[in-house]
């Protein structure tokens, strides 16, 4: 009377490829945006996303779960207990993970690439399309990071999530509710396919990094 | 040539796979979505009605009597929480036992009790060598009190939930009964999990620990318990009795809630106390004939501690 381990694989798949997507494209739009202000500003800024980063996620989803509960301020959207609150949670889970693997790179890399289009003629609003193209490596690096660390997490898609079966189970509950009803060959295998998954992500990383260098 | 090639593969490869996930598993996670706003309900239970599959059971058989396409989204959390998420109004039905925190919610006015559905009761379980002598205890009572005792000399040790789950609260009322205060002693371990979960905790530990039957014979069953043995049983102070409750915050205040609601009660005391008397005797048994005694059994465990 269990899911079948495929249904709770792609809902994984999709919670936290959502989630990180989001978290992503936020990310880039931030780090773009605050590069131009200067060094102060991006120091600070990184400063409190490096301290985001080091937030347990049961922290995070035990937030979630005060604002979005039906007397919260979000409880109105009623989402609490659907994939929506997941991907809102992980959302915070991989936003600053991503934002300052990325930033560092799009702040150093920004100056140069600024003056080398100019010098060449180009002008100031082609510098960011360059900048991209440029960071591409880097970008995707900081995607995968981001989707590692949403499908991993166990604390939001628990208490926000609740890991409720066939609708807002995902791989990381779903070891940790089997598990706490001694269903442990059922979680070992969800934990397996978990660990390939990651592997996966580390191992294009690892691809990925070899370009970061040859930059 | 060759890098460049590679280095667009690898970005192909990248999005491609992030993109397919997300549409797959959209189609895999998201083909319930349709049905999802209108009727579905959520039900915060206790562990161990999960766990031994009576809930599945309950839901499948009302589905089938009623007709009524109404998807159950339910949480297996301790009582304790599933009570507190009652309150909240994120979960509107409950299944529980722990009657002291029921009476608490009930006397704030924060949830209403539809029916004592089922009983069965707790079961002192622990090494079959029972270095605490609990076998030959009098009663609950001074089964814990022996238990302390032999802890204390380092002879056994004992898993606690530590969760505020339904067995936890019970275990509480005892050690306060006995004026007793295991908290912080070597031999008393907190598990803050699941009842499976605690006893594969004891069974590893060659501890004692208080458990519902219906989890211990389960698990028992499975072959996953070998150094546990049901060594004390007491009806008097161990009786276990499972109850539904209805949240009466403003988010479950509608119709259609107390629709299901009320349905559901009617099928638990009705087919459902036959489905229990056929299926699960033993484990949870039908409150069905014995509705005085659970009654009386509830009302005395909520001054109990």
């Amino acid at each position: 009377m269990v899911e079948s381990l495929l249904s709770v694989t792609m809902r994984s798949l999709y919670v936290s490829s959502a989630s990180s997507l989001i978290a992503f494209v936020v990310a880039i739009a931030l780090s773009f945006y605050i590069t131009r202000m200067g060094k102060r500003i991006v120091e600070m800024v990184t400063g409190i996303f490096e301290a985001l980063v080091g937030v347990p996620t049961t922290a995070i989803g035990l937030v979630v779960y005060m604002l979005l509960y039906p007397g919260g301020p979000l409880g109105p959207l009623r989402i609490l207990y659907t994939p929506y609150a997941i991907i809102f949670g992980e959302f915070f889970v991989a936003l600053p993970v991503a934002f300052t693997f990325m930033i560092r790179h799009v702040h150093s890399a920004r100056e140069y690439v600024r003056e080398l289009v100019l010098s060449l003629g180009g002008l100031e609003k082609q510098v960011t399309a360059f900048l991209l193209r440029e960071l591409t490596p880097v970008l995707l690096s900081s995607y995968l990071l981001a989707f590692s660390r949403a499908i991993g997490e166990l604390g939001v898609a628990l208490i926000a999530g609740g890991g409720i079966e066939g609708y807002t189970n995902v791989l990381t509950t779903a070891i940790a509710i089997q598990t706490s009803i001694g269903n442990y060959e059922y979680a070992i295998y969800l934990g397996l396919i978990l660990i390939l998954i990651t592997v996966a992500i580390v191992l294009s990383l690892k691809i990925l990094g070899e370009y970061i260098i040859w930059r | 040539m060759k890098q460049a090639l590679m280095y667009s593969l690898v970005i192909v490869a990248v999005i491609v796979a992030g993109v397919a996930g997300f549409f797959v598993g959209y189609y895999y996670g998201g083909h319930r979505e349709a049905g999802m706003q209108t009727n579905s309900i959520v039900v915060s239970t206790t562990t161990s009605l999960y766990q031994i599959g009576i809930l599945n059971s309950f839901f499948n058989e009302f589905r089938n009597l009623t007709k009524l396409n109404i998807q159950f989204n339910v949480l297996a959390k301790g009582s304790g929480e599933a009570l507190r998420l009652l309150s909240d109004g994120s979960a509107c039905i409950g299944f529980t036992h722990a009657p002291s925190l029921e009476l608490q919610y009930m006397n704030q006015g924060k949830i209403e009790r539809l029916a004592i559905f089922g009983y069965n009761e707790f079961i002192i379980v622990g090494p079959p060598d029972d270095p605490a002598n609990v076998s030959k205890a009098s009663d609950a009572v001074d089964a814990f009190k022996r238990i302390y005792e032999a802890g204390e000399k380092g002879l056994a040790k004992f898993v606690s939930r530590g969760d505020m789950s339904g067995t936890n609260v019970r275990e509480l009322q005892l050690w306060k009964l006995l004026k007793l205060n295991p908290e912080g002693r070597p031999w008393y371990l907190k598990s803050g999990q699941g009842m499976a979960q605690t006893l594969l905790m004891a069974d590893n530990l060659k501890a004692y620990t208080l458990t519902d039957v219906g989890s211990y014979l389960n698990l028992k069953s499975q072959g996953k318990l070998s150094n546990l043995a049901d060594l004390k049983r007491d009806f008097k102070y161990l009786i276990n009795v499972y109850a539904i409750y209805l949240s009466k915050a403003p988010s479950c205040d509608n119709q259609f809630t107390w629709y299901v609601a009320y349905k559901l009660r009617d099928y638990v005391m009705n087919q459902g106390q036959d489905l229990l008397n056929n299926k699960y005797k033993g484990l949870v048994n039908p409150a069905k004939g014995n509705e005085t005694m659970v009654e009386e059994a509830w009302r005395s465990l909520t001054k109990l501690g």
